[in-house]
């Protein structure tokens, strides 16, 4: 029982019903109807074609091999199609399978098919001829797919079985005639013997068939019932069987899209029928069909047989026009071609279960329900294709990222949706947009996670901070700089303001060279026009000063350990960023020689000079600075904390300990805003203020950073966290390179100056230098963090994967974007902090016992926050 | 048993900065050369599929930072290592000599059992420069090689291709033999270095 093709396939059908105990119609059905094989000679297998009716009033086109139905059974069906006129509503037992079909090795049955009448695109007929005596027809599939052609051999019926003086009806012809009793059967004028099944009004006018309402016996078929022997019906009549062409021009209206289809059309109707026009044409086609109502139905019930069945060579020798769709439909390549993407669809859902999921990926149930027994025998058997399911590692790191792609699609889409849909309800232009920096992600992972902090409900935080929206504009224009500013040059506006506006927006790029020197601390804030110009000078000075000091010394040149850092130097700043054209050209001769013989040019030369010039000042203390000129401490970046400075300076220069890898990274760009190399210099020194605990040797600066980041990670995100910890990754040395030279290598460079001059405007989280040096870099991390987090936690299972993908983002990341998610995030932080506050509050207003249960946020996430929450402990 | 699983041989690049390590890398993997390299920051990884003894394995060779300032980010990228390369410039002195120091910290953080066994392999990078520029001799870094245990020694161009790819063989086969020996003698190997792994990151 359940070996039967047709049984199986009602039972696909029917799945819905599973009502298997009704019995199907036998409408229509006729013996010897062959199939060519390639193991039945010549003649082919043979087979009763038949129209079903199943018990859901849905029909069948059928073809069972003979060999596939028993004895008693095959009576009955010969009976039925001996009947002649058969009575359509007798009923017929489904056919079963004898134990002994079970235990060949050649199944008949594999070559059974049977498609829904809703599936069949067209038929092409080719009627019996003198010398072809079984005409066959083919039968093409909405798909694109052909069945197998069917021979219809009459030979052993007419004989006694037509009605005398009638002649023998051809058994294609009965078929069409049955057929056109359930659907609609419109033939070509174009494609003779082209047969369109249900056609759409498109697909009726592109082949010239469509007549206002065609009959049920329509003459176009008539006309073939009445001569279906004549040899010439196809190439000799076909003219005068159709209707004018012309006529249907006049009295069809005509869609846009099907106009141009039906010139092409009628041009070619007179000549002869290329394969390439009939393909045009089917692609208009099918657009036009796939878009029609009624044609939802696609499903298509086979039992997939040999490859041979069907494949063009079989049909080598017959005479007849190219057929359009013969050539690109081999049915299992398509199958599989299809399945390839299941497989990495389905795959992309499996890839997270388990670590073992992709190697053991043709073992696993989904794989076994996408792919037919077959397919997965020759996959296992295929040393090739077992090496590409093995891969598991880069399998996944790839998975991750094709699915990163569909995501940041949508993501874009739905931004552009808000965006359109912000406009049209005209808010005002105050760039608050109400974006959801993370709307995209899926809110239920939240429902099972608890924090660190105990009590207070993640999905609740998750549902509030959907108001929360971030607060990006335009960048500072030079005209609104300059507003900034009195008569005498001095800002008149507060430092805090111009922070903010700086940190909404960044900077035009043509007043960076101004705007940088107040945020690198080259320029006091309260600084007048004329103080400016007398500091470059004194400026300039203090630096040569500095370089004469290696410059000039030769005794200096000769020491081993400058010329070891003038080695490490040369080195870096020779591959820092040559793709820039600020530091591309080969002027001048690497004079370094060491480094791969590429040239050098004036800009990498003062790269060097600057950073042999820091290696001086780093190596001096504060005081010392300061008696080399009056002005040095003064120009000290102001936005550290004069404690911090007292606390920090004594034991900088020790820690640091001159040129460290990655300090070329953070040269490059502030010295090509500044153009110079005085400037350069000093704006670095700046720079290097806000990043140098990155590069003690100690890397207290890195630890501290990545502890803090840590620590962000588990109270926004547990299941992130949660995650990283299995993945034994909470070390994020994967985010290492980001925050050492602040994002330098992941993003592009015109994006890094507009990301550095966010960060330098500190505009939240000022206070706590000391403990983090600087802090909204963290937020920009847990932003990037937190836009990959669902495919990280998807596909990436282990350290390696992590880093590996982490990596590969660079270049790839939207940074207007990461800054909107970052102040989003910052202030989630926030809003976290105000909710244990108010929760803290309660408890200790209720009882004093239960402090130890209270909810904390850990100290350096308080820090990171511009105002410390209120505490009521003290 | 260990043929029919799929093997994962992890290498370590290590040396001087500079010395060529991702050069080697990338022409070993990809067959490119560029002296475009940026300074490698933290760590990264390519991986290569070869045939071994006629084993298929999967190689991550990891390329990590040459300044020393950075060792301490080791413990995390050389735990589970099948073979460390260290690499220096036989047109740069210093880089050889760090090589003593490069293999002490990689056995000290990667902790390896049996680290008098641990395969390690040596390659003098950079050997298309000019003769005159050349500061350590085949004879000198052999020796060296001799003395720690018979490493074995490469002389290569990654600029060139010049015997990247043997030195490479060689690598593949000694991990392996590394990752096989490590199955038989400990069937079910228990991590004790996971603690001494977490002194750096999240301790929360």
């Amino acid at each position: 029982m359940e070996n039967d093709p047709l049984v199986a396939q009602m039972e696909d059908l029917e799945l819905e019903q599973s009502n298997l105990f009704a019995q199907p119609k036998l409408l229509f059905t006729r013996p010897k109807v062959y199939v060519e094989t390639s193991t039945n000679g010549k003649e082919g297998m043979p087979g009763f074609m038949s129209l079903i009716e199943t018990t859901n009033y849905e029909h069948i086109l059928s073809w069972t091999p003979e060999a596939a139905i028993p004895g008693l059974d095959q009576d009955s069906y010969v009976d039925i199609s001996s009947e002649g006129e058969h009575d359509s509503s007798r009923f017929v037992a489904p056919p079963r399978t004898p134990e002994a079909l079970r235990s060949r090795s050649f199944h008949p049955s594999d070559y059974a098919v049977s498609v829904p009448l809703q599936s069949i695109y067209s038929l092409l007929v080719y009627p019996p001829r003198i010398k072809d005596r079984q005409g066959s027809i083919i039968i093409n599939l909405i798909g694109g797919e052909s069945l197998p052609a069917f021979y219809f051999h009459d030979d052993g019926l007419s004989k006694g079985k037509g009605l005398p003086g009638t002649p023998p009806t051809w058994g294609g012809q009965d078929l069409l005639n049955h057929l056109e009793q359930l659907v609609e059967v419109v033939g070509s004028a174009i494609e003779p013997g082209v047969y369109l099944v249900n056609a759409s009004r498109a697909d009726k006018i592109n082949h010239g068939a469509a007549s206002p309402s065609l009959p049920a016996s329509s003459p176009l078929l008539s006309g073939v019932q009445d001569h279906p022997l004549r040899e010439d019906s196809l190439t000799g009549e076909h003219e005068s069987l159709y209707p004018d062409i012309s006529c249907i021009n006049q009295s069809t209206s005509l869609s846009s899209i099907a106009a141009p289809a039906l010139d092409t059309a009628t041009s070619t109707a007179t000549g002869p029928i290329t394969v390439e026009g009939m393909r045009r044409r089917r692609s208009l086609t099918e657009s036009s069909r796939s878009n029609s109502p009624g044609t939802g139905h696609r499903q298509f019930v086979s039992t997939t047989g040999s490859p041979s069945i069907g494949s063009p060579g079989s049909f080598s020798g017959r005479p007849r026009t190219p057929l359009p769709f013969e050539n690109h439909i081999d049915p299992l390549v398509n199958t599989v071609k299809e399945m390839r993407w299941n497989i990495l669809e389905r795959f992309s859902q499996v890839a997270r279960f388990s670590r073992d999921a992709a190697t053991n990926i043709l073992d696993h149930p989904i794989t076994k329900q996408i792919l037919p027994p077959h397919v997965q025998q020759r996959i296992q058997e295929s040393e090739a294709a077992k090496r590409v399911m093995d891969d598991y590692d880069s399998a996944r790191v790839y998975l991750a990222k094709w699915a990163a792609t569909v995501a940041d699609q949508s993501d874009k889409e739905r931004r552009e949706v808000q965006e359109m849909d912000r406009l049209r309800q005209g808010s005002s232009g105050t760039g608050s947009h109400p974006t959801r920096g993370r709307s995209g992600r899926r809110i239920n992972d939240y429902e099972d996670e608890e924090g660190p902090l105990g009590a207070f409900n993640v999905l609740d935080l998750e549902t509030e901070c959907t108001m929360i929206h971030h607060t990006r504009t335009d960048p500072l224009s030079p005209m609104d700089w300059f507003s900034f500013f009195d008569d005498q040059g001095r800002l008149k506006v507060s430092e805090a303001h111009v922070r903010e506006v700086v940190f909404r927006g960044g900077i035009e790029h043509d007043i960076r060279i101004e705007v940088w020197k107040f945020f690198l601390g080259i320029y006091p804030w309260d600084s007048t026009e004329s103080e400016r110009v007398a500091l470059r000078v004194s400026k300039a000075e203090e630096y040569y000063a500095l370089k004469r000091e290696w410059f000039d010394d030769a005794s200096v040149q000769e020491d081993e350990a400058f010329l070891e850092q003038k080695l490490r130097i040369e080195k870096d700043v020779h591959r820092t960023d040559r793709t820039i054209s600020f530091f591309a050209s080969e002027t001048l001769p690497n004079f370094s020689g060491d480094f791969t013989g590429v040239g050098s040019n004036e800009n990498l030369e003062l790269l060097k000079d600057i950073l042999l010039t820091y290696n001086v000042w780093a190596a001096k203390s504060p005081s010392d600075r300061a008696a080399s000129t009056d002005k040095a401490p003064k120009s000290l970046p102001s936005d550290g904390s004069a404690a911090g400075a007292a606390l920090s300076s004594p034991v900088e220069p020790n820690l640091l300990e001159g040129y460290v890898q990655g300090m070329s990274d953070l040269l490059a760009p502030v010295f090509a805003v500044m153009g110079d190399e005085v400037m350069g210099f000093w704006a670095f020194v700046g720079l290097m203020e806000k990043t140098k605990k990155n590069f003690y040797r100690d890397q207290v600066g890195m630890q501290s950073q990545l502890e803090t980041l840590c620590k962000m990670i588990q109270v926004l995100d547990p299941k992130l966290y949660k995650h990283l910890e299995k993945c034994e990754a909470l070390n994020l040395f994967f985010c290492f390179r980001w925050l050492l030279i602040w994002f330098k290598r992941e993003f592009e460079w015109v994006d890094i100056m507009r990301l550095w001059e966010v960060l330098f405007s500190d505009h939240l989280s000022t206070q706590f230098q000391l403990f983090v040096a600087m802090a909204f870099q963290l937020f920009v991390a847990m932003a990037v963090l937190d836009k990959q987090r669902d495919v990280m936690i998807d596909h990436l299972q282990g350290f390696d994967e992590i880093l590996k993908y982490v990596n590969d983002l660079s270049m790839t990341i939207d940074l207007e974007e990461t800054l909107q998610n970052a102040e989003i995030l910052y202030r989630r932080l926030e809003h976290v902090a105000d909710k244990i506050e108010a929760k803290r509050r309660g408890q200790s207003a209720n009882s004093d016992s239960g402090t130890e249960a209270n909810p904390e946020l850990p100290l350096t996430l308080r820090k990171l926050l511009k105002e410390t929450p209120p505490s009521t402990c003290t | 048993m260990a043929s029919r699983k799929k093997v994962l041989l992890k290498v370590i690049i290590l040396g001087e900065s500079g010395v060529g390590k991702t050069s080697l890398m990338n022409q070993y993997v990809n067959k490119k050369f560029s002296n475009q390299y940026k300074a490698t920051i933290g760590a990264d990884f390519l991986t290569k599929e070869v045939l071994v003894d006629d084993r298929l394995v999967t190689m991550q060779i990891w390329d990590t930072a040459g300044q020393e300032r950075f060792q301490s980010l080791g413990v995390a990228f050389y735990r589970g290592a099948d073979c460390c390369v260290l690499v220096y410039d036989v047109n740069n002195a210093k880089s050889f000599e760090t090589l003593e120091s490069w293999r002490d910290e990689f056995l000290i953080q990667a902790s390896p059992r049996g680290p008098e066994n641990f395969p390690f392999v040596v390659i003098g990078n950079k050997i298309d420069m000019e003769e005159s520029k050349r500061m350590i001799s085949q004879k000198r870094a052999m020796a060296w090689c001799q003395s720690k245990g018979n490493i074995p020694y490469f002389e290569t161009s990654a600029k060139e291709a010049i015997n990247v790819e043997q030195a490479f063989q060689t690598i593949a086969k000694n991990a392996l033999q590394q990752e096989v020996e490590v199955e038989i003698d400990f069937p079910d190997p228990i991590k004790i270095d996971s603690d001494t792994s977490k002194d750096f990151g999240c301790a929360c």
